[in-house]
């Protein structure tokens, strides 16, 4: 398909980050490589742990700084109160009146913190576009963020059921991104990317499970991850252009709260970067039309 | 073309047979919408049997009979109160809807992009779907749709 | 099934009247396709009048989708029929493109 030099389309470059909680600061390594290659990037998406990210990405924060206010603001601290009205509601529904409102935790001291970290910032008034992802729980369709300030948008992709309340946000009762499309590239799709760098992670198989929690958290990651896998393989076909995995590899375990781990993480963000940057490089170069 | 085995089922009861060829499938999808017409089945009911039934068929027409010559879709329909039963029998290779479709290699991103779509739907518009090998070869698919109690539908 | 082709400004309008299936998707296929092999690659799909789709009308859809887009346009839709919408979102079709209540919000939304 001929097309007159000088108006080839530019390529537009979408950074998606999905939900892995704290090894989505492997970003900041995907994020490191891309800023020395001079790889602009017009959009990222982020969804529930991503969203930290990607938020820190697009407002233009520097590495180091992320990193800092990563240690601030995610720590085992913002799970230890205990929400023990919603908890006495849980145990006794019909007679304090259960809502959908519910969340074992208080999430007084994490809302304290991303204030503190993104003050008054918009989701539309960054550096760069920024989507965020949650999910309605009434109707359990993915909604995107674009609007509105940024601490609601975060808060509302990372409201992990049962942890957090549901958080709402105009009309709709919000939970977290996760639970509609753990990598949501489809909206990179949709605002109209083109090369699409995709960084997402698949949910933690129990080792031994010895409690219920563990349990159902096997049985999450199951469909978590059947999920991420069916929608990124319709993605896939769907796009027009080319979607490149970065899949960062951990030989160890990582647990919700391991922020002493996050330089390894960035590492291997990186490390993960670099392996898919020839094709990256090559994708960029590509003339218009080429890279169905 | 043999009736399907069994006792006579209740209610109303109306019978197709054409061969499974493309140019049959307006028809085939045709005889669906008259049946839930006349059954006064509400709108949200009717569109699901079109849409599943034309998924359904197209999939006979398509990998049913493969490489031998187009052998018959009989579809029956029975009407009984509250709901919609509609059967597409055909004399083709086994096969399973909850199997992936047989890779068709000639085609390209498109066709594999939405290959297991129409099933997708089939399986996500009617209420029940049930798929038995028959005997003596053919595969029957039994699609049940529940008709809306209530008619205010239809003052609109 | 009829299509009606409309220009405003930049944007081309298709307006379709009937049912998109199996038998009338090359139809449509053609049409679009005519459309951006000419450059005109901003197409808002007018689906006012369409009162049914199937998975080979998504297959249509979504490869005028992606031919636009890989000239650096788009293809919307806009007006869509509550049946039609059903399909499109089992399809996770609305997950990838973007929808408007009428056309000129689809036209509009191509911008400057």
């Amino acid at each position: 398909m001929s097309i007159s030099p000088g108006i080839a389309p530019a390529r537009r470059v979408a950074l998606v980050i999905g939900s892995g909680s704290v090894k989505c600061a492997a970003a900041l390594g995907l994020q490191r490589v891309l800023r020395r290659e001079g790889i602009g990037v017009d959009m990222v998406v982020g969804c529930s742990g991503g969203s930290i990210y990607a938020a820190f990405l697009a407002a233009g924060f520097d590495t180091e700084d992320a990193v800092r206010l990563t240690k601030e603001l995610w720590t085992r601290e913002i799970t230890n109160q205990r929400d023990t009205l919603s908890l006495v509601r849980a145990l006794f529904p019909r007679l304090l009146g259960f809502t959908e409102d519910f969340g074992l935790k208080r999430d007084t001291l994490i809302m304290r913190r991303l204030r503190h970290v993104f003050g008054e910032r918009r989701v539309d008034g960054l550096q760069t576009r920024l989507y965020l992802t949650a999910t309605d729980f009434h109707t359990g369709e993915q909604v995107v963020l674009s609007d509105g300030l940024l601490v609601d948008g975060i808060r509302a992709s990372i409201a992990i059921p049962f942890i957090f309340r549901p958080w709402k946000i105009g009309e709709r009762l919000l939970i977290d991104g996760f639970m509609s499309d753990p990598l949501p590239v489809g909206v990179a799709i949709r605002e109209g990317a083109d090369v699409i760098v995709a960084m997402g992670f698949e949910s933690p198989y129990q080792g031994t499970v010895n409690s219920p929690a563990r349990f159902s958290f096997q049985l999450s990651s199951i469909m978590t991850n059947n999920l991420l896998r069916s929608r990124f393989a319709f993605h896939n076909l769907a796009h027009h252009a080319e979607v490149i995995p970065v899949i960062p590899q951990f030989s160890q375990r990582i647990r919700l709260f391991d922020t002493e781990k996050i330089p390894m993480i960035i590492e291997e963000g990186e490390r993960a970067a670099e392996e898919q940057l020839p094709y990256l490089r090559r994708l960029l170069a590509a003339p218009a039309g080429s890279i169905a | 073309m043999t009736p399907p085995s069994g006792a006579a089922p209740p209610g109303d009861t109306a019978v197709l047979s054409l061969p499974a060829e493309i140019e049959n499938l307006p028809a085939l999808v045709g005889f669906v919408r008259d049946a839930c017409a006349r059954a006064g089945a509400d709108p949200e009911a009717s569109h699901a049997l079109r849409l599943a039934v034309d998924e359904a068929c197209t999939n006979v027409i398509r990998h049913g009979y493969r490489e031998s010559p187009a052998g018959p879709i009989e579809i029956s329909v029975v009407v009984s109160p509250g709901r919609i039963v509609v059967t597409i029998d055909d004399r083709a290779p086994s096969f399973s809807p909850a199997e992936a479709p047989a890779p068709d290699i000639d085609s390209g991103w498109n066709e594999r992009a939405v290959g297991g779509l129409g099933w997708h739907f089939v399986k996500n518009v009617v209420d029940e779907v049930r798929h038995e090998a028959r005997a003596g070869g053919g595969n029957r698919l039994v699609l049940v749709k529940n008709l809306k109690e209530d008619r205010s539908w239809k003052s609109r | 099934m009829e299509i009606t082709v409309t220009e405003s400004g930049p944007v081309t309008v298709v307006a379709i009247r009937g049912s998109v299936d199996g038998l009338t998707a090359g139809a449509l296929t053609e049409s679009l396709g005519t459309q951006v092999r000419a450059g005109r690659v901003r197409i808002v799909g007018d689906f006012a009048e369409v009162d049914y789709i199937s998975s080979a009308g998504l297959r249509a859809v979504l490869g005028a989708l992606k031919e636009a887009r890989q000239q650096g346009g788009d293809f919307r839709l806009a007006a869509i029929r509550p049946d039609v919408q059903r399909v499109l979102d089992l399809s996770g079709f609305t997950s990838i493109l973007k929808t408007f209540a009428d056309p000129e919000g689809a036209v509009g939304s191509f911008g400057a």
